[in-house]
C-alpha cells in the first residue's frame, strides 16, 4: 500500500514511537502531580520536548488534550465566543468551524479569504478584525498547504484588539515553528501528524498573561484541599493519556533528531516536485500554489474527486483523501466547489511511491480524456 | 450473479452530503452486469485501465465499480437510499438462472 493521507493523520510512525507506548503500559505509572515515583514523568519529557518543536521558552505554557478538536472546544467555551465578532481564515478546519458555529452562531463570523496565492493579507485581517474578539489563523492548510505568516496577521489582529489564535496541527513537526515570537496569543497543535504521535494527543500554548477560563474541572494533583482550583493545571483534569504522551514525546524527539529545517525543507522539495509534475498533466488541475505544506490537492477532468480516490484504492492500492477534508470553506476559496483530491506526504514518504503515485494519475487522467472522446 | 450482502460505507460520502453502501456479490463484476445497471442512469467508462472503471449517475444516486471486483459502491443523496432497491432489483434481474 502506498499512504498519501498524512495530513489526515501520519503512517508509518518511527517504530521508536509504538515501542514508547509499549513501554509505558508495561511500566510503572510515573504521572508528575500524582505519585511517588521520581521525576522523569511521561508528561514532563514530553512538555520539554514540545517545547523546542513548537518554539516555546517555558514548557509550562503547552497544555495536553486529546487533540486539537478538544483543544478548540475547551478554548471557545473559555473564550465564549456568543455576543463576539470573530474572524476564521478560509482554510479554517472543522475542528475550530463546528464548535465555533455551535457556541456563537455563524452571523458574527466574518471570513478572510486568501489571495491567488493562497496567503491571506494582514490587510484582509486588519479590515475584517475591526471590532472582532477573536482571529483564528490556520498556519498551514490541510487542503493546499498554504502557510500563512503569523507574525504580521497577529500585529494586524492585534492592532484591531482581538487575540490571534493559530491553529499548527498541520505545521508541528513539519517546519520549524517560533509560536514565543509568532505573536500567536494560543496555539492548538495536534500529535498524530506531522509529530508521529499516536492519536488522541494534541495540545495548546497559552501565552503567558492571556486569560483563559477554564472549561473543564476535576482532579489536577495540585491545590491542596481547594474544591476549586485556578492554577494552570486545569486544563489538564484527570488522569493523563501517559501512554499517549510517551508516543507523542518520543515523535517529538524523532523529528527533531533529523531536524525540523531538513524536514521543512525536504517535504518542500518533494512536495513541490509533485506539485508539479501532477500540474504538468493533461487533465489535471492543481489548486493552490506553491508553499511549505505537505498536501497537494488536484481534480482529474471529467472525474469526481471521489471517482479518483475509489480507482487510486481499489486498482493501485494507493490511500489519498477525497472531498472537503474537513476544510468545507476552502473548497471555494480556492475554486473547488465538489471537493479535491488530495495526497499529503510525511518527511517518510518514499520518491518511489510518489512516482507511482504520479504513474497512476496518468493513466487514470489519460483514460478520462480518452473516455471523454468517446461519449 | 446475486448479491451477498448491503453494507454502509466508511467512504466519506456522507462527509459531501452523499451516504455510502458497499454492495457484495457473489461474482465478480463483468460487461453483463454494468449494462444492466446502465439502465438506471448515465454510464461512464474507463476502458483504458488494467481493470476498467465505471460509473453510473441517475437522480439521487451513483454507482461505481472496478470490472472484476465482487463489490461495488453506492451513493445516495437521501439517507433512507430510496433508490437501492431498485439497484439491487438491477443485479438480480442480471442473475444467472444456473446461480
Amino acid at each position: 500500500m502506498i499512504y498519501l493521507n498524512n495530513a489526515a493523520t501520519s503512517y508509518p510512525k518511527p517504530s521508536c514511537v509504538p515501542e514508547a507506548v509499549c513501554q509505558a503500559l508495561f511500566a510503572p505509572p510515573r504521572e508528575g502531580r500524582r505519585g511517588t515515583l521520581d521525576a522523569g514523568s511521561a508528561e514532563a519529557d514530553c512538555r520539554v520536548l514540545l517545547a523546542r518543536v513548537l518554539g516555546v521558552k517555558d514548557p509550562e505554557r503547552i497544555f495536553f488534550t486529546s487533540g486539537a478538536t478538544e483543544s478548540f472546544n475547551l478554548i471557545l467555551r473559555g473564550l465564549d465566543p456568543a455576543g463576539k465578532t470573530s474572524v476564521v481564515t478560509a482554510y479554517e478546519h472543522n475542528a475550530l468551524l463546528r464548535p465555533l458555529w455551535a457556541l456563537a452562531g455563524g452571523e458574527r463570523v466574518r471570513v478572510a479569504c486568501p489571495d491567488r496565492k493562497g496567503i491571506i493579507a494582514p490587510e484582509t485581517i486588519s479590515e475584517l478584525a475591526k471590532d472582532a474578539a477573536f482571529v483564528f489563523v490556520n498556519h498551514c492548510s490541510n487542503v493546499t498547504g498554504a502557510v500563512q505568516g503569523l507574525p504580521a496577521l497577529s500585529a494586524a489582529a492585534h492592532a484591531s484588539g482581538a487575540l490571534l489564535i493559530a491553529d499548527v496541527s498541520q505545521s508541528a513537526g513539519l517546519m520549524p515553528l517560533d509560536l514565543d515570537e509568532s505573536g500567536a496569543d494560543i496555539a492548538v497543535f495536534t500529535g498524530h501528524k506531522a509529530l508521529f504521535g499516536p492519536a488522541g494527543t494534541g495540545g495548546f500554548f497559552l501565552r503567558k498573561g492571556v486569560s483563559l477560563p477554564a472549561a473543564k474541572w476535576g482532579g489536577t494533583g495540585t491545590g491542596g484541599k481547594a474544591v476549586l482550583s485556578g492554577e494552570p493545571e486545569q486544563f489538564e483534569v484527570g488522569t493523563q493519556n501517559l501512554s499517549g504522551l510517551a508516543g507523542l514525546a518520543m515523535g517529538a524527539s524523532f523529528v527533531l533528531e533529523i531536524g525540523l529545517a531538513e524536514i521543512a525543507r525536504t517535504v518542500r522539495e518533494k512536495t513541490a516536485s509533485l506539485r508539479g509534475a501532477l500540474g504538468g498533466m493533461a487533465g489535471v488541475r492543481v489548486y493552490g500554489a506553491p508553499s511549505g505544506g505537505a498536501a497537494v490537492a488536484f481534480n482529474i477532468r471529467g472525474l469526481s474527486p471521489a471517482d479518483v480516490g475509489y480507482i487510486l484504492l481499489h486498482e493501485y492500492d494507493i490511500v489519498v483523501r477525497t472531498g472537503y477534508h474537513c476544510a468545507p470553506l476552502a473548497a471555494d476559496a480556492i475554486g473547488a466547489p465538489e471537493g479535491t483530491v488530495r495526497a499529503s506526504l510525511s518527511c517518510l514518504t518514499m520518491q518511489e511511491d510518489l512516482e507511482r503515485f504520479l504513474q497512476a494519475v496518468s493513466e487514470i487522467a489519460a483514460g478520462a480524456a480518452e473516455a471523454a472522446r468517446c461519449t | 450473479m446475486h448479491v451477498t450482502t448491503v453494507e454502509r460505507s466508511f467512504e466519506p460520502c456522507s462527509e459531501s452530503g452523499w451516504y455510502g453502501y458497499d454492495v457484495h456479490l457473489s461474482e465478480p463484476i463483468d460487461g453483463a452486469l454494468i449494462d444492466a445497471l446502465a439502465a438506471l442512469g448515465r454510464l461512464s467508462r474507463i476502458r483504458t485501465l488494467k481493470r476498467p472503471f465505471f460509473t453510473v449517475r441517475g437522480d439521487g444516486f451513483l454507482l461505481r465499480g472496478i470490472t472484476g471486483d465482487r463489490f461495488l459502491r453506492a451513493g445516495f443523496a437521501k439517507k433512507d437510499a430510496p433508490e437501492l432497491s431498485d439497484i439491487l432489483s438491477a443485479i438480480d434481474a442480471n442473475r444467472d438462472p444456473a446461480d
